[in-house]
């Protein structure tokens, strides 16, 4: 395949992340549910935006790829066709949580709500190409992954890099929104004091 | 082929260029209503 083949290291990686990142969201959304805590209703917020971001770059890389190796842009393959879905579900998502801004509780409940059954869709992308007859190739499965140790090596160092740095941008992404909301509170706590 | 890697490089590194400039776009936001609302309070102050 050539240079191209580098795309997978990236791609691979970032699919982890985006992976992850949704995880985060649905645990933090069960946290939020049950303590009520905004902590965890930022945390899934700031989560569900870094997932967007590195499943628009799998999307993008994997478009890239494709008219490489399969030489179209695009097919309605079953990997690519769930990985779409789940993109706009979390854009639904961020919408909704932006709704939800104005601190009222049932649009943050709902947002959470939305945010565990959302999850759903991430373990069908993942195992999309083991259900479903598809051209997305299967890295690795029980028999093994079909790599050199070589690119082994740089797969694993791609998947630690990359989620160092996704949570290096979750914890800036949530002090940034705590930081919103303490001002919005105080912001109307002077307001009641007029 | 080179030129698709080269791609997928240069559009990893611009959507996280769109983003951390999001959130720099969010903060300056966020210092500036801090600032008026320090100023708001400076003049209640200076007031009463």
């Amino acid at each position: 395949m050539g240079d191209v083949q580098r795309i997978f290291y990236f791609h691979v990686a970032s699919a982890w992340t985006g992976f992850f990142a949704f995880f985060i969201v649905f645990a933090a959304s069960i946290l939020f549910l049950r303590s009520r805590k905004s902590l965890y209703h930022l945390t899934a917020r700031a989560s569900a935006e870094i997932g967007v971001v590195f499943t628009t770059f799998v999307l993008g890389s994997g478009m890239l790829w494709a008219r490489a190796a399969w030489n179209t842009w695009w097919t309605w393959d079953a990997r690519l066709t769930t990985t779409l879905i789940m993109w706009f579900i979390y854009l639904g998502y961020l919408f909704l949580n932006s709704a939800a801004g104005g601190g009222e509780r049932s649009l943050l409940r709902l947002a959470a709500v939305y945010g565990v059954v959302a999850f759903i869709n991430v373990p069908l992308v993942f195992m999309s190409i083991r259900w479903w007859r598809t051209m997305h190739p299967v890295v690795i499965d029980m028999e093994g992954s079909g790599l050199t140790s070589r690119m082994i090596v740089v797969l694993i160092y791609s998947l630690i890099t990359l989620t160092l740095l996704y949570f290096s941008l979750l914890g800036y992404r949530r002090r940034q929104l705590e930081q919103r909301e303490k001002l919005k509170r105080l912001r109307s706590r002077i307001e009641k004091l007029r | 082929m080179v030129e698709f890697l080269l791609g997928a490089y240069g559009l990893f590194l611009l959507l996280l260029m769109f983003y951390l400039l999001g959130m720099y776009r969010s903060q300056r936001q966020l210092d500036d209503k801090l600032e008026l609302l320090r100023e708001s309070l400076e003049s209640r102050e200076e007031e009463s």
